[in-house]
C-alpha cells in the first residue's frame, strides 16, 4: 500500500490529523486533515524529523489520536519520548517509512545549477539502486549516492523504523553500518589549544537564535532552563562565554537522550557543528556506562 | 566616474584600512577579517548588515553596587566602513532609520549610523530565493549608500553620491582612473540582466486579514526566531539587566517576536501565546501596519528569511506570490 | 589565582567544619553547603567556570551516600562534563569531584589549599 492509501485507512479509523510530509520540490510538514489526505508524499527530501510536533504547544493533548510519519532515525525519537512518557503510546499512530537516506535541497539545485525554484508538479525524485535521479520538466539528471547523501545518513544505523504501527513500502536490507565517531577523533586528536581556536570560532558565530532547542524533538521542557531568570545560569548577552555556557548546557541536556536525527545541525543558520558535540557526549556516555544507570532506548524493541 | 582595475584592489582595502575600520562581506556576517577577493563574489552574508549599526548585543552603562556608580557606554569615535554591502541591507538600514529616528531619536543608533560609510555594490548575480524588485527596490538601489559600486570585467567603477563618499574616493584617488565610456555602458547593462534576472512576485496584501486562512501555515512553524535575527528590518530588542555579584551592566539585546517569551507578561498572562498569532504579527507588521505608518514595505526581499527557515515557510507563499 | 567554589554535601561540609580550628581555608575558597551532591546543578558549575572560578564537588563516598544515587550521579557529572570541557579546549582540571567522609575534613582543607594555591 503507498502512503495515501494507509493515510486514508488510517482517517477511517479514526485518526483525526496525520503529522507528515507535502510537496516535491517545495517539501514542507503537513498536518492533514482526512480532506487533505491526498497531499501526504514521501520523497528523498524528506529531511524533517516530525516527532518535534507531538510535544510542541500541548498538541498530543488536544487531539485524540495523532498519526505520525517517521524515517528509521526519526522513530528512534518516539521511543525515548515514550520512555520519558512524553505521552501515552496509545495516543500515536506511528506510519514508519523505510528510508534510502535524504539529501539537502539546496545541494539538488546547486548540482542542477539552475535559478529558478521548481513548481511542485515539474519536479520529480526519487531512489534508483545507488542513484538519485531527478527530473525536471522531462530533463533527467543523475547523481551518484555518496556524493549527494547527507552526512547523517551515511553513518546511518537504523533506515528501518524501530518502531511502527503501520509500515509504508518494504523493509532494507542494508550491510550493517556502525558508527564510528570518526569526526569526534579527529577532534579529538588535535592539541588542547587548537581544540578551543577551533571551538571558538564556531561559538562566535551563534546568533543564540535557539533553534536547535525548538527544532530537536528531545528539548520540549515546558520551562527551559535558558529561560529562567532567577538563577539566569545563561544570561541573555550574545558573547563567546555564555555561548559556550549555552552550547555545553544544550548538549549535556541530552546525553544519553539524543538519538543522533541531526535536526539540530541541519537547521542552524550558521552551520555550527553540532552533531560533533552530540556524538561527543554520546561517546563517552557508552564509555562511562551510562546507560545501565539511565535508562538506554533500546533500539528494535 | 571613477574605476578601480581588480588587480589593485589589495592596496584599495590597505588604503582603506588606514583610516577606516573596513567591514565586508564573509559568508556568515560582515568582519573585518574577511578575503578581499572573496568579498566581491559572495552575494550576501548569512547575517545581515543591521548588526554594524544595531548589534545584537549593545552595552548601555555599566552599575557598581558599593561606590553606587554609574558608567556610561563611551561613543563610538573611530568610523566604520561596510565595503560592497548589497542593496537590499541598505535599504534595510534606511528603514531602521525610520524606526529609530521616529519621534524621539535613538542615540545608540544614531552614533553608529554617523559613523558608518556605506561603499555598496550592485549585484551582477542575485540568488534564487531573491525577491527585491517585487518590494519596490532594485539590485541597483543607491538610497543610502556614500558610494556605489559596480563589478565591470576586471575592473569596479564607482559613484560618490554624498560628501562623505567624495572623501572616500579622494583618499584612494591614486589607486583610481576615470571609467571608460564602454564600462559605464557595461555597468548599465549589467543593472538591467540582474533586474530581470530576479524573480518578481505580484504580492497581494489584502489577504492578510485577521483571521485569513494563510495563517495556518503557523503550525509547522517552529518559533524558532532565525527569519528574524537574519532580516536586515527586524528591529525588535530587549533591555535587560545583567547581574556579576557587585556590579552589573545593562545592556540592549536583540529580541524576536516569534518567542513565545517576548510578549509574556508578568502576571503570567500571554497575549501572543500560539504560534499563529505569533507568525501573524510577524507578517502583518512588515506587510501590512509598517505600510500604514511609514507607506513602504518592512521588507527590503533579501530572501534571508525564505531561505533560511528550517521548515521551508515562505514569505512569498504567505503573499500569494507563486 | 580564581576564586574556587566549593560545593559540599552535608557530610563534607561537617567534615570541613570539624577541623575548621585546625587549618584554615585560602580566602578564594566559597563553601556552597547543598545538601545532597546529587542536587548541585550542572548548569551551576558551568556558570561559575564561565565566571572565571574553579569548581570542587565534595561529597559522601559512592556506596556511603545517604540517598543513595547522589554521589555517584555527581561523580558521573562531573566526569562527563571534564570530558566535554577537554573536548571544547578547555582546562578540565577546573572541575575536581572528591569523595569526603565526615572524617575526611582534614583531607578536603588540604586539598582545597593546594587546588587555590595552583
Ligand atoms: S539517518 Fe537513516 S533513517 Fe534518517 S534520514 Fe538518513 S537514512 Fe533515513
Ligand atoms: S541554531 Fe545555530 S545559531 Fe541558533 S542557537 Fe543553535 S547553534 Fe546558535
Ligand atoms: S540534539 Fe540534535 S541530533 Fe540530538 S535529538 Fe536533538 S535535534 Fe536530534
Ligand atoms: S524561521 Fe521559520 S520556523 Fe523559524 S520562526 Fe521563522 S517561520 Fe517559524
Ligand atoms: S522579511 Fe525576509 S525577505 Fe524581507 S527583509 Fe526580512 S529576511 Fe529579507
Amino acid at each position: 500500500m503507498d502512503l495515501v492509501e494507509v493515510a486514508k485507512k488510517l482517517f477511517d479509523e479514526g485518526v483525526e490529523v496525520i503529522i507528515g510530509y507535502q510537496g516535491n520540490f517545495n517539501v514542507k510538514p503537513i498536518f492533514a486533515k482526512a480532506n487533505e489526505v491526498d497531499k501526504l508524499t514521501f520523497n528523498p527530501l524528506c529531511i524533517y524529523n516530525l516527532t518535534n510536533y507531538l510535544t510542541m504547544e500541548g498538541f498530543v493533548d488536544k487531539v485524540d489520536k495523532i498519526g505520525v510519519v517517521v524515517k528509521g532515525c526519526d522513530s528512534k525519537t518516539i521511543l525515548q519520548l515514550l520512555d520519558e512518557n512524553a505521552f501515552s503510546r496509545d495516543k500515536i499512530v506511528v506510519i514508519g517509512i523505510p528510508c534510502n537516506g535524504v539529501i539537502d535541497v539546496n545541494k539538488i539545485v546547486e548540482e542542477i545549477g539552475e535559478f529558478r525554484e521548481f513548481k511542485d508538479n515539474e519536479f520529480k525524485i526519487k531512489w534508483e539502486g545507488d542513484e538519485l535521479v531527478v527530473e525536471v520538466n522531462g530533463k533527467s539528471y543523475k547523481f551518484p549516492k555518496d556524493k549527494i547523501l547527507l552526512e547523517k545518513c551515511k553513518v546511518c544505523e537504523t533506515p528501518n523504523p524501530v518502531v511502527y504501527d503501520v509500515l509504508v513500502g518494504n523493509l532494507i536490507q542494508q550491510p550493517h553500518r556502525k558508527e564510528e565517531f570518526k569526526a569526534v577523533k579527529e577532534i579529538e586528536s588535535l592539541s588542547l589549544e587548537q581544540r578551543w581556536e577551533f571551538w571558538i570560532k564556531e561559538f562566535e558565530k551563534c546568533i543564540r537564535c535557539y533553534a536547535c532547542r525548538n527544532v530537536c524533538p528531545l528539548c520540549y521542557c515546558e520551562s527551559c532552563v535558558l529561560e529562567r531568570l532567577e538563577p539566569e545560569f545563561v544570561r541573555r548577552a550574545v558573547r563567546l562565554d555564555e555561548n559556550i555556557a549555552y552550547h555545553l548546557i544544550r548538549a549535556y541536556h541530552l546525553a544519553n537522550r539524543c538519538v543522533g536525527c541531526g535536526e539540530c545541525e541541519r537547521v542552524c543558520p550558521v552551520n555550527l557543528p553540532l552533531s560533533l558535540l552530540n556524538k561527543k557526549v554520546a561517546k563517552e556516555v557508552k564509555d562511562l556506562g551510562f546507560s545501565e544507570f539511565l535508562k538506554p532506548i533500546e533500539v528494535g524493541r | 566616474m571613477k574605476a578601480l582595475d581588480k588587480a589593485n584592489l589589495d592596496k584599495f582595502v590597505e588604503l582603506l584600512s588606514e583610516e577606516f575600520n573596513v567591514y565586508s562581506i564573509t559568508d556568515t556576517d560582515f568582519s573585518t577579517d574577511f578575503d578581499n577577493n572573496k568579498a566581491l563574489e559572495i552575494l550576501k552574508p548569512i547575517k545581515s548588515a543591521k548588526e554594524i549599526v544595531f548589534p545584537q548585543t549593545e552595552p548601555l552603562f555599566k552599575f557598581d553596587l558599593v561606590g553606587k556608580e554609574i558608567v556610561v557606554n563611551e561613543k563610538q569615535n573611530s568610523t566604520n566602513l561596510m565595503l560592497w554591502i548589497k542593496p537590499c541591507d541598505v535599504r534595510g538600514i534606511n528603514i531602521l532609520k525610520k524606526v529609530f529616528e521616529k519621534d524621539v531619536k535613538d542615540v545608540y543608533f544614531a552614533n553608529k549610523l554617523n559613523n558608518t560609510i556605506f561603499v555598496g555594490l550592485a549585484c551582477n548575480n542575485p540568488s534564487r530565493n531573491c525577491f527585491c524588485t517585487s518590494v519596490s527596490i532594485t539590485p541597483y538601489y543607491k538610497e543610502g549608500m556614500d558610494v556605489f559600486a559596480t563589478s565591470v570585467n576586471g575592473a569596479i567603477i564607482f559613484e560618490a553620491l554624498t560628501e562623505k563618499g567624495k572623501e572616500v574616493l579622494e583618499k584612494v584617488n591614486s589607486l583610481l582612473r576615470d571609467a571608460t565610456k564602454d564600462e559605464v555602458e557595461k555597468a548599465k547593462e549589467i543593472h538591467l540582466q540582474a533586474e530581470n534576472k530576479v524573480r518578481r512576485y505580484n504580492f497581494n496584501t489584502s489577504r492578510l486579514t485577521w483571521d485569513s486562512d494563510v495563517w495556518r501555515i503557523s503550525e509547522i512553524c517552529l518559533s524558532c526566531g532565525i527569519c528574524t535575527y537574519l532580516c536586515p528590518t527586524c528591529h525588535c530588542f530587549d533591555i535587560i539587566d545583567e547581574n556579576y555579584v557587585y556590579e552589573g551592566e545593562r545592556i540592549r539585546i536583540w529580541d524576536s517576536c516569534m518567542y513565545s517569551e517576548y510578549t509574556l507578561q508578568a502576571s503570567g498572562h500571554n497575549p501572543r501565546a500560539y504560534r499563529l498569532q505569533r507568525l501573524r504579527n510577524r507578517i502583518m507588521h512588515k506587510f501590512v501596519w509598517f505600510k500604514e505608518m511609514f507607506d513602504e514595505y518592512a521588507c527590503t526581499g533579501c530572501g534571508r528569511c525564505v531561505s533560511y527557515c528550517p521548515v521551508n515557510i515562505s514569505l512569498i507563499e504567505i503573499l500569494g506570490g507563486v | 589565582m580564581g576564586k574556587v567554589i566549593v560545593f559540599c554535601c552535608d557530610a563534607a561540609y561537617y567534615g570541613l567544619n570539624m577541623v575548621s580550628k585546625l587549618i584554615e581555608l585560602p580566602e578564594d575558597v566559597e563553601v556552597v553547603r547543598v545538601p545532597c551532591l546529587g542536587r548541585v546543578e550542572f548548569e551551576a558549575v558551568v556558570r561559575a567556570l564561565l565566571d572565571s572560578a574553579n569548581v570542587v564537588l565534595a561529597g559522601c563516598h559512592e556506596n556511603n551516600c545517604k540517598n543513595i544515587d547522589g554521589s555517584r550521579l555527581a561523580k558521573m557529572r562531573v566526569e562527563l562534563l571534564r570530558r566535554m570541557l577537554e573536548f571544547v579546549g578547555m582546562d578540565a582540571d577546573r572541575v575536581k569531584h572528591l569523595e569526603i567522609s565526615t572524617y575526611e575534613g582534614l583531607k578536603l582543607a588540604e586539598f582545597l589549599n593546594e587546588f587555590a594555591a595552583r
